[in-house]
């Protein structure tokens, strides 16, 4: 469903997939308790890619009736085959916006607001910081530094730091929280790649081709996020 | 949102982040040897075949101005200000760009604004406001993109700076349009320009560096529609008086202009491509023609009877650049009069009279009488047409509605 949406000065494009969020299943890990977190059990039709338009943001809605809730997600993250189509959600995320009218999580997940229908207005704000660039730090499969201004970056699609990932984003590459080179770069183009994995099963790789865009050399600034 | 902010690294497109160049913003000039950098703009108007007159004085004034602060070059139109700028620009090692006052501009045109754009296609099409930068502001903040890079590696990128070059500034209503920027180009305070209409708070400002300079040029001859420079601009730029070459360097100057000329259409029109023999060959032709030498000489004669009164003052500075327009039209004449047998002063009296007469239309009644006497002597009385457009003129002055 395409929506446009305007608020004041500001308006948005919104590409929306809608689905109900559910109990996740409770697997080997939480048989037999009652603490399940939730699930959006995303479906589309086939095979059909997630729908990216230019100027136009791509966001998944989930709505928990229990507690008369919308969760919103980033839909740009399931774009890549091999995603899952599933999106794991917190009880406590739930929980906490039932009280508070909405809360904000960005874990291994993706950035996810819930919101209660009065608390809209944090939407928009999501909404905003969701197409604006953004700086990330990335933990690469592989670095290649081709000359002082280009780099090809390769992240693994399960990594929800590759995937989160847009043209025009910053990247600063590090392991294990220290960085690997003091380069921050710029995405110019976004490949995706099958690698066979010694199972036999595919394993999708993540190539981004960088330009640089600037430089960190306070050693301290990723302990400081 | 995480950002790399000013104390935390350094960033080489500040566009989405103005903010990160207040790190650049207390860097002064590097290198301010004077006679050094006048020496590399010497050159440069040399090789360019730029004749100022007392050049190596001018230049001197023009490196120290900019040391201290901002400049702007006046004079007459067609005296090469524009390109003065720019040469002493890239002899700070700096680059430029060069945009245009008009009498419209506002704070919109130089600090920035909203301007409505359209997003999407079809049903969903939307207008909506985009913040955008001024020039000055856009400028200051390329500025910070080319500090960052020369502080990251000067031998890659020598370039220390990037200066804004504003053409005819005094078309514009300046106090209006400058008005904001007044405190930040002083220099002794707030370096900074709020901007009222970004929402982000990594670009609610933008930083002028110390390295940032502004060369405006201004026509102090064709004064309409120009307005009138407040004393608190004049305060923060320097102006610098650029005028028509002297008396003693116009052979230099026609030879130059000649050069000029032909170059310009032997690139425009020639089949040669520019810096080849061939294009040298042409250049060289055109300029050692008889019959361009006699057009050389007439032109002359003529330069001198508007510009220089029998006690050597400047009349009407006639300026570089008008004397090549008319070369131009020589040398796209010239072709022609070979195949009809016509000589190339009726080539040179059709410039004129199509080039420089309607500039006249400003000059006083007592100057066009003395340049018409002036054309009935000497080379000049081959001027035929030239005579003829001068006399309409004079009828048109004379004319006048109740």
């Amino acid at each position: 469903m395409q929506v446009r949406i305007r608020r004041g000065r500001m308006q948005w494009h919104l590409v929306v997939y809608a689905w109900r969020i559910t109990l996740e299943g409770k697997g080997r890990t939480k048989a037999g308790r009652d603490d399940l977190d939730y699930r959006v059990q995303g479906t589309r039709a086939g095979t059909e890619p997630v729908l990216l338009l230019p100027g136009a943001v791509t966001v998944g809605i989930g709505w928990d009736a229990e507690r008369d809730l919308f969760l919103a997600f980033d839909m740009y993250m399931k774009r890549n085959p091999g995603a899952s189509s599933s999106v794991h959600i917190t009880r406590a995320l739930l929980d906490t916006a039932s009280h508070q009218g909405a809360t904000v999580e960005d874990d291994r997940h993706g950035p996810q607001l819930a919101f209660s229908p009065g608390a809209v207005d944090d939407l928009f704000g999501w909404l905003s910081d969701l197409s604006r660039r953004r700086i990330v730090v990335l933990e690469p499969v592989e670095l290649h530094l081709r000359d002082p201004e280009h780099a090809v970056i390769v992240g693994d699609a399960l990594d929800n730091q590759s995937t989160r990932l847009r043209k025009g984003d910053h990247v600063v590459v590090a392991s294990r929280r220290r960085l690997l080179d003091r380069n921050v770069w710029t995405v110019a183009e976004i490949e995706t790649l099958s690698r066979l994995t010694p199972q036999g099963r595919n394993r999708y790789h993540l190539r981004f081709h960088c330009v640089r865009h600037g430089v960190i050399t306070d050693p301290q600034w990723l302990q400081g996020e | 949102m995480r950002r790399v902010g000013p104390q935390a690294g350094y960033l080489f497109d500040h566009s989405e982040d103005y903010d990160a160049a207040r790190r650049w913003v207390d860097l002064p000039l590097e290198d301010p040897e004077i006679h050094a950098i006048a020496g590399r703009a010497l050159a440069e108007v040399q090789a360019r075949h730029l004749i100022l007159p007392e050049a190596e004085i001018l230049l001197d004034r023009v490196v120290v101005a900019l040391l201290t602060g901002h400049v702007v070059l006046e004079g007459p139109p067609g005296t090469g200000k524009t390109t003065l700028a720019r040469i002493v620009a890239s002899a700070f090692g700096c680059t430029e760009q060069v945009v245009t006052a008009t009498a419209d501009w506002s704070a919109f045109d130089v600090v920035g604004g909203l301007q409505p754009r359209v997003r999407g296609e079809g049903d969903f099409a939307t207008e909506y406001l985009s913040p955008v930068l001024g020039c000055v502001t856009e400028a200051a903040v390329r500025c910070a993109d080319v500090i960052a890079r020369h502080e990251d590696a000067p031998d890659d990128h020598p370039d220390q700076a990037h200066w804004l070059i504003i053409d005819e500034l005094n078309r514009a209503d300046i106090d209006k349009a400058i008005g904001p920027l007044y405190t930040p180009l002083g220099g002794s305070g707030e370096r900074s320009v709020r901007l009222w209409f970004e929402n982000a708070d990594e670009r609610r400002a933008v930083w002028l560096p110390e390295r940032f300079r502004i060369i405006g040029t201004m026509n102090s001859v064709d004064t309409a529609y120009v307005f009138e420079m407040s004393q608190g601009l004049t305060r923060r730029f320097q102006f610098i008086y650029v005028g028509v070459p002297t008396r003693e360097q116009m052979g230099e100057e026609l030879d130059a202009a000649a050069r000029q000329a032909a170059t310009w259409v032997a690139s425009k029109y020639g089949a040669s491509e520019a810096g080849t023999a061939e294009q040298e060959e042409y250049i060289e032709d055109f300029v050692r023609d008889p019959g361009v030498e006699q057009c050389r000489s007439v032109l002359r004669r003529l330069v001198e009877a508007v510009r220089y009164d029998a006690d050597g003052q400047i009349g009407w500075p006639l300026g570089t650049a008008q004397i090549v327009d008319v070369l131009r039209q020589v040398a796209l004449r010239r072709e022609a009069s070979v195949k009809t047998g016509t000589d190339l002063i009726s080539a040179l009296d059709l410039a004129i009279s199509d080039r420089v007469v309607p500039q006249m239309q400003n000059l006083l009644t007592d100057q066009i009488d003395g340049f018409r006497t002036r054309l009935d002597a000497d080379e000049m009385r081959l001027l035929e047409r030239t005579r003829r457009a001068v006399d309409r003129l004079k009828r048109a002055q004379s004319t006048a509605f109740a």
